[in-house]
This record gives structure tokens, sequence and C-alpha cells, in this order.
């Protein structure tokens, strides 16, 4: 299965240094972002990790992508891709999250990916309040939620 | 391709004039979803530091939270990349609710992610 990224999770876990966890949550998994996210991200200033396969979407893709509105181009381009190879995408923005459902893609967001990879095993307990952090002073996470996600334990829920 | 501040308001993708052609102000118009924000709006958008410049960044996060656009889109609208706009957003005191909106979204989200990873992990 795939996961593919959009600009705001790709931001998200730049910003907090976090790319690293993404590779061990979905080791020997597909994840995928399109072309247009990364030329979107830091104006194309941004080379993504080996782990990270970019995509050019053939035409027919391109042309399903050009029919949903109010997203950046980047945007659309994720949600097609995760469609077609029945994949996550894992996004942040509510307007592409609320587009994406409507196809019927399968949605996660980045606070659900950092309390995996802690339940996971794969960060401690204090980098995970370190991402989260972070993460929240730009990506205005609900405190509901990160009150959630910071509470869990190893052995909780 | 960006547009910024100028062209915007000067292209009939950024704004329409009000109708009657005789009242003051503008609107902001947003092409791709087809919805207008009323004049009225306008003149709290004036950026103290440029007065002859809309800031553009409320009306944008304005149009972010009542859906409509992403926040890529607003970005590329105000011709900033990603980043640079959560940096605006953030200088201004702004807020762009982000993630999901209530904890039974989380759970459903966790939910899908979880059967992603077993399913991975079965495999």
């Amino acid at each position: 299965m795939t996961i593919v990224l959009n600009t705001s999770a790709l931001s998200t876990f730049h910003r907090t240094n976090s790319l690293s966890m993404i590779e061990a949550l979905f080791k020997g998994q597909e994840t995928l972002i399109p072309k247009a996210v990364v030329e979107e991200f830091l104006e194309g200033n941004f080379e993504p990790p080996s782990f990270i396969k970019r995509v050019t979407l053939n035409a027919s893709q391109i042309s399903v992508a050009n029919s949903i509105t109010g997203l950046h181009v980047g945007e659309r381009e994720a949600i097609v891709l995760a469609k077609d190879n029945n994949g996550v995408l894992i996004t942040d923005d509510r307007e592409a999250k609320k587009k994406a459902k409507g196809l019927g893609v399968n949605v996660a967001g980045c606070l659900v990916v950092i309390k995996n990879a802690f339940l996971g095993c794969h960060i401690h307990e204090r980098e995970r309040d370190r991402i989260v952090e972070e993460g929240q002073a730009v990506s205005f996470w609900p405190d509901d939620i990160v009150r959630e996600v910071l509470s869990l334990k190893k052995g909780g829920p | 391709m960006k547009l910024d501040v100028d062209e915007i308001q000067s292209s009939s993708i950024g704004f329409i004039p009000d109708i009657p052609p005789s009242t003051p102000g503008r609107r902001f118009y947003f092409q791709d979803v087809g919805e207008t924000m009323g004049s009225e709006k306008v003149p709290s958008l004036l950026s103290s530091s440029s007065p002859s410049k809309p800031d553009l960044v409320p009306a944008l996060v304005n149009r972010y939270v009542s859906g409509g656009i992403s926040i890529g889109r607003a970005a590329e609208i105000i011709g900033l990349c990603y980043d640079d706009f959560i940096k605006k957003v953030v200088e201004k005191g702004l807020r762009l609710p982000m993630g999901p909106a209530t904890l039974q979204e989380f759970k459903e989200e966790d939910r899908i992610l979880q059967s992603y990873l077993s399913s991975s992990v079965a495999k």
C-alpha cells in the first residue's frame, strides 16, 4: 500500500525534523509525493529524502486533478495519487481533506502519524512531545486532541 | 504562475467591481469557488503600513476557515510558497485551524491509519 504526503504534512514533518519518523513508521512501504508538491513547498528549494518517491502524474491523472476546485495543484495531485494507488493521504489541510474524502480517499492527519509512531516505538516520548510542540506552532492543531496525543503512554489506549 | 497583490487588485481574477459601478470599493472574487466577499470587509483588510495595498492574508485565512480554498491555494493567490504564507499568518497572530476538527474525527483517522499499518504488516 501507499502513503501520499501533501504539502501541509511535508511542511510539518520537515519543520519538526521528523521525516525520519515517517521513514521508520512506513518502512518498506511506498511513500509518494507529487512533483507539484515539491515545487509548491519552499518554492522547490527542497530535496526530499530518498525514501520519498517524487511522482509525475500522467495526462489522465492531471485531467482528474484539474477538475478539483479550491486547491493548489500539489494538493489536487496528491489526492489523485492517493486515490489511484488506493493509499492513505496524509494532510492537515481541512479543505484538502474534505475534497479527498468526497472522492473516497482515505485520509489521516499528522497527529495520528505521530501517535502511531510513538506507540509503535519509532520515537521516544520526549521526541513525540518535541514534535507535537514544534508542530503545533505552525499547524494550529486543536488543543484537546494535542492533549490526547501527549497523554498517551506505552501500553495505553 | 504567481500573482502579486497588484496583479490581483487589477485583474478580474482577484477583484470584480461593485455593482453598480459608482459604489465605492471592490469585492474579492475567488474564481475557482465562484464566491465573493462583500466590499464592507475591504477597509478592514487595508494594511496600516501600506494603506494603498489591501492586506489579503486575513481575508484568505477567513476564506480557508469558512471553507472553499485550501492553505496552498491561499498561498498561491497571494503569490507566496506554502511555508512563507504560514509565516505571514503567524506574524499577524492569526490561526489556521488544521488537522482533525473533533476528537471523533481524530479517532476515525487513527482507525484508518491503524488499518493501513496492520494490513501492511500482514503482507
